[in-house]
């Protein structure tokens, strides 16, 4: 969210935007990669003869090393790494995809109200959002997790909760410069309803930032859900995460020190590349910080 | 200018009220009775009684919710199941814990946040501006408890030059001097690895106000007058690409205190984050809710010291310009 | 016949800012205007950049909220309807804006524009409707394989056009131009223009054609309002506007046409900000005529002779230069 900024012009159609998408080679492969992992791990019982929850030989199969066999080696149950890590991979990315797609949603419809009504809903509503980023989102995760039992789909639900209040306000700062732009009035001046005139003529053209804004926050989603499944309020076994992957490692880290590695590079690499998504993004449509 | 500071701690105090009504509506919609929250299961009937009467759970919800909130405002946050004392003195040490580690990663980001900030500024559209933006990205896309545990098997584990947790050794003789040297040993990994993150946020901050502001009219004229380059941007510049850093204090701390929750329990570090995590799996909840509540105390706080601080240090809202 | 009675119309905009509502600077953009709109007519209103224009044009179209005032259609206060009652109206009056580059939304196509429009029609089928797409280009000049193109494809007189097209496939039965022209070079102008006249004379439209340009007012209007500071100054015929004159102001207007840059008095910072207090004749500041009086008391909305109106203290003084020249050149 930090590098995500407003549009200056709302000019932004796709054929222009997948020219100059193309030219960010950097974004290009960070985009492929990201594809390539999801097929991989969506797909990932045909990939690997292995289970990721089924147990080996505890005598002749524990913390193997990386070979032909197991790509990623073996943890301490014997279990194939190579195919936990495309298992928790499907796990964290199915949470911060569906995390981002809950917060984007609140963030843009709440936005979207403040700033179309504007006047006393627009206060109302920016104090408690202010209220709202006050609050510690990690303390208040750690609240609920201790309360009620986690399970995925509270986690998505709180960090959802604790996330849509910059989009909410990238797109209200849109949509009150957008209603009172001349196209916005024409349309009204046509005879269309207000509705109408928000989803067809608003809305569209408040979504730029939203786009630049989501890959960067699918990453911070995945250092965020993999930090608590790593301290063990995220995912809970026998479902695992990247983040509960590692934490698997944390105390064979020299007997074992691809347990942990691995999954870890695959965080690296994924958010990383989130990232350079969101970068490639914000260039080509000349966004500015 | 009372007017604005009133405004602002009224809202903080606003804040504060707030969460502690929803910390007070979460704890009653969990599942199960609010006393079993504060009861460990093993405690007998009659003793759940007579805390349950002590809780004033018989009372109707609105006066619990005052009692509740009277209680907790004076700081009085009940008794530790897990430490077996008052949560207040729990808190009290964690909170010191918590502070040194943030103190010391809020001044070394600052330090090098800026400077790596001001030299990609002046290198701006170079090769080293575009290495430095990279860097700075990749430092952003790292998790940082898993670096914590990359650098603990290289540094402590293999190499042995630095512990691998705790805050101090466990076997310390030697005088104040010792303790501080120890005291930084242990700080090194932690501080290095919460730093990272905030050092982008920094840089890249820096690196855009000072070009926001070597853009503006009154650097042209100073550099038509003669100022050398370095001077100009020394003297005007920085002066006013920094002062907006003060906001930046309201903005890390929830992620300073976020961080350092994971942090400290990669390390070990007897702080907030720590003693939080430990009460989850312990059901310790009189300090769950405790906890909670200092952090958001700590950023309400934190929040409202940097709006007054930088309500001092920018002329236009001092005029009442924007509010 | 009287189509639009509009009554003492006002528009304040007040700049107030979110935190400290005390503070509140109130700009009175338009100021009590009172106009009939006549049925069938083109009637134009002049006046200098900032006057007020395009804001009493929205005004009227309830594009922005009107302060105050009323506007009377078919025996109804349009004002004291609320916004989804006067929606139906809406398609009654439409108006070309004045900047076509900013008229447009950025991610439809002149396709999309026109087919929008034409929706409003609620009783067109399909077909018809892509027939009249093809006819309202053809009205205004545009290749039917511009209906692909993005409107910031197009160049500032296409898109001009294209705001013609947008507003007549609505069907109005008024329709506001707001200096449809300014970016026309003088061939495509004339067809504008043209156009113009034609759809009221054809089609019964009534106008009210906002302009710069006297030239072109002199050409299509049938009567003239002239605006300053947010009210009506002068209203009168073509022939009682540039024929005789009489707010001073009018005359200088009438008198830059000639002078086109070189102007009659300087015009200073004074000259042109906004009017705090309703207690002199606005023009005085900058009028060679001004007395006391005029600095000291407002001057009222006169008729001259039937049909032509002025506000000034000095109306039933005759001038020596009458810009009758003018008016014959044109
Ligand atoms: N939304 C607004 N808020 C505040 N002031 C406004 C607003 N819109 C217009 N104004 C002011 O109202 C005055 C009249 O503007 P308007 O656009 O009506 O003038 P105009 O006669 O159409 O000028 P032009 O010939 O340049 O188009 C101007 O001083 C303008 O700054
Ligand atoms: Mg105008």
């Amino acid at each position: 969210m930090m590098w995500a900024g407003r549009t200056k012009e709302t000019v932004f159609f796709k054929r222009r935007f997948w020219r100059q998408f193309k030219k960010q080679k950097p974004a290009l492969i960070c985009l492929s990669f990201i594809l390539l992992l999801g097929i991989a791990t969506t797909f990932s019982a045909y990939l690997t003869g292995y289970q990721p929850d089924v147990q080996g030989n505890l005598v002749t199969e524990r913390y193997q090393k990386p070979s032909l066999q197991h790509y990623f080696g073996t943890d301490k149950f014997g279990r194939d790494l190579f195919s936990r890590v495309l298992y928790g991979g499907r796990i964290s990315l199915t949470i911060a995809l569906s995390v981002v797609l809950l917060a984007l949603s609140i963030g843009l419809m709440y936005g979207m109200i403040a700033g179309y009504y504007g006047g006393i809903v627009d206060a109302v509503m920016m104090r408690f959002l202010d209220f709202w980023l006050a609050f510690p989102a990690i303390f208040l995760i750690m609240t609920v997790v201790a309360l009620f039992r986690p399970n995925p789909f509270i986690l998505i639900v709180l960090l959802s909760v604790t996330s849509w209040m910059e989009t909410a306000r990238l797109v209200r700062a849109e949509v009150l410069s957008l209603k009172s732009r001349e196209f916005v009035l024409a349309a009204k001046g046509l005879g269309i309803s207000d509705m109408q005139v928000l989803l067809k003529h608003i809305l569209p053209n408040s979504l730029n930032p939203i786009f630049v804004s989501a890959p960067l926050k699918v990453g911070e989603m995945i250092l965020l859900e993999s930090a608590l499944s790593f301290l063990g309020i995220g995912v809970q076994p026998p479902m695992a995460s990247w983040g509960s992957i590692i934490n698997d490692g944390r105390d064979v880290l020299l007997q074992a020190w691809w347990v942990a590695a691995i999954p870890g590079l695959f965080i690296v690499l994924t958010v990383l590349s989130f990232n350079l998504i969101g970068e490639g993004l914000r260039e080509s449509m000349g966004i500015r910080k | 200018m009372i007017g604005y500071i009133g405004k602002r701690i009224f809202w903080s105090l606003v804040i504060v009220l707030g969460i502690l009504t929803l910390t007070f509506i979460i704890i009653h919609l969990a599942p199960g009775d609010p006393a079993s929250i504060y009861i460990r299961p093993e405690i007998d009937a009659k003793t759940v009684a007579t805390i349950r009467r002590q809780m004033g759970l018989e009372k109707p919800l609105l006066q619990q919710y005052i009692i509740w909130l009277k209680e907790f405002t004076t700081g009085n946050f009940g008794i530790s199941f897990s430490h077996k004392r008052a949560v207040s003195s729990v808190i009290g040490e964690a909170t010191w814990n918590t502070l040194q580690l943030t103190v010391i990663v809020f001044v070394f980001q600052l330090i090098v946040g800026v400077c790596l900030g001001m030299y990609a500024a002046i290198r701006h559209n170079t090769r080293s501006d575009q290495s430095i933006n990279s860097l700075l990205l990749f430092f952003y896309s790292l998790p940082g408890f898993w670096l914590a545990l990359m650098l603990i098997s290289l540094f402590s584990l293999k190499l042995g030059w630095l512990p691998s947790g705790q805050m101090k050794s466990i076997i310390l003789t030697g005088g104040i001097v010792q303790q501080v040297f120890d005291r930084i040993k242990h700080l090194i990994l932690p501080a290095f690895i919460l730093s990272l993150p905030f050092i982008a946020i920094t840089t890249r901050f820096v690196r855009g106000s000072l070009l926001d502001v070597l853009g503006q009219d009154y650097i042209r004229t100073a550099r038509a007058y003669g100022l050398p380059r370095n001077k100009i941007l020394f003297l005007y510049a920085l002066k006013n690409a920094l002062l907006p850093l003060v906001t930046l204090l309201g903005l890390y701390l929830p992620f300073l205190l976020g961080g350092s929750v994971i942090i400290e329990n990669v390390f070990a570090w007897p702080g907030m984050g720590r003693v939080t995590v430990n009460a989850i799996f312990a059901h310790d909840f009189p300090l769950i809710l405790a906890t909670n509540f200092i952090a958001a105390l700590t950023i309400v706080i934190g929040n409202l010291i940097s709006d007054i601080l930088y309500f001092y240090v920018d002329p236009r809202i001092r005029m009442g310009g924007i509010g | 016949m009287i189509l639009l009675k509009i009554k003492h119309l006002s528009k304040t905009y007040s700049e107030k800012n979110l935190f400290s509502r005390s503070r509140k600077a109130e700009k009175k953009v338009v100021r009590s205007v009172s106009l009939d709109v006549l049925q069938g007519e083109i009637l134009a209103l002049v006046g200098e950049s900032g006057s007020g224009k395009t804001t009493l044009a929205r005004a009227v179209l309830r594009l922005v909220e009107p302060s105050s005032g009323e506007i009377i259609y078919r025996g109804k206060d349009l004002l004291r309807l609320n916004r989804k009652q006067f929606r139906p109206y809406r398609r009654h009056f439409q108006m070309i804006f004045q900047h076509p580059d900013r008229a447009f939304d950025p991610r439809q196509t002149v396709a999309a524009v026109l087919s929008e429009a034409i929706k409003m029609n609620r009783n067109l089928g399909k077909e018809d409707r892509t027939v009249r797409t093809r006819e309202m280009l053809e009205l205004v000049h545009l290749h039917e394989n511009y209906l692909t193109r993005y409107p910031h494809e197009l160049s500032g007189g296409e898109q001009q056009r294209l705001l013609v097209a947008r507003a007549l496939a609505v069907t109005p039965e008024f329709l506001i131009a707001d200096e449809p022209t300014s970016s026309l070079d003088a061939v495509v102008k004339q067809d504008i223009l043209n156009l113009l006249i034609n759809l009221k004379e054809k089609l019964g439209l009534t106008l009210l054609f906002i302009s710069h340009d006297l030239g072109a007012v002199h050409r299509v209007a049938d009567r003239i309002a002239v605006m300053y500071k947010g009210r009506i100054i002068e209203l009168g015929s073509r022939s009682d506007i540039y024929g005789e004159a009489r707010h001073p102001y009018t005359k200088m207007l009438l008198h830059s046409i000639h002078f086109r840059k070189n102007k009659t008095s300087a015009v200073t910072e004074e000259h042109l900000s906004f009017p705090e207090t309703d207690s002199s004749c606005d023009f005085a500041p900058r009028c060679q005529e001004a007395t006391e009086y005029c600095r000291h008391k407002i001057p009222l909305f006169k008729q001259m002779s039937p049909g032509h109106r002025a506000a000034c203290h000095f109306f039933q003084q005759e001038t020596a230069e009458q810009p009758a020249a003018v008016a014959a050149g044109m």
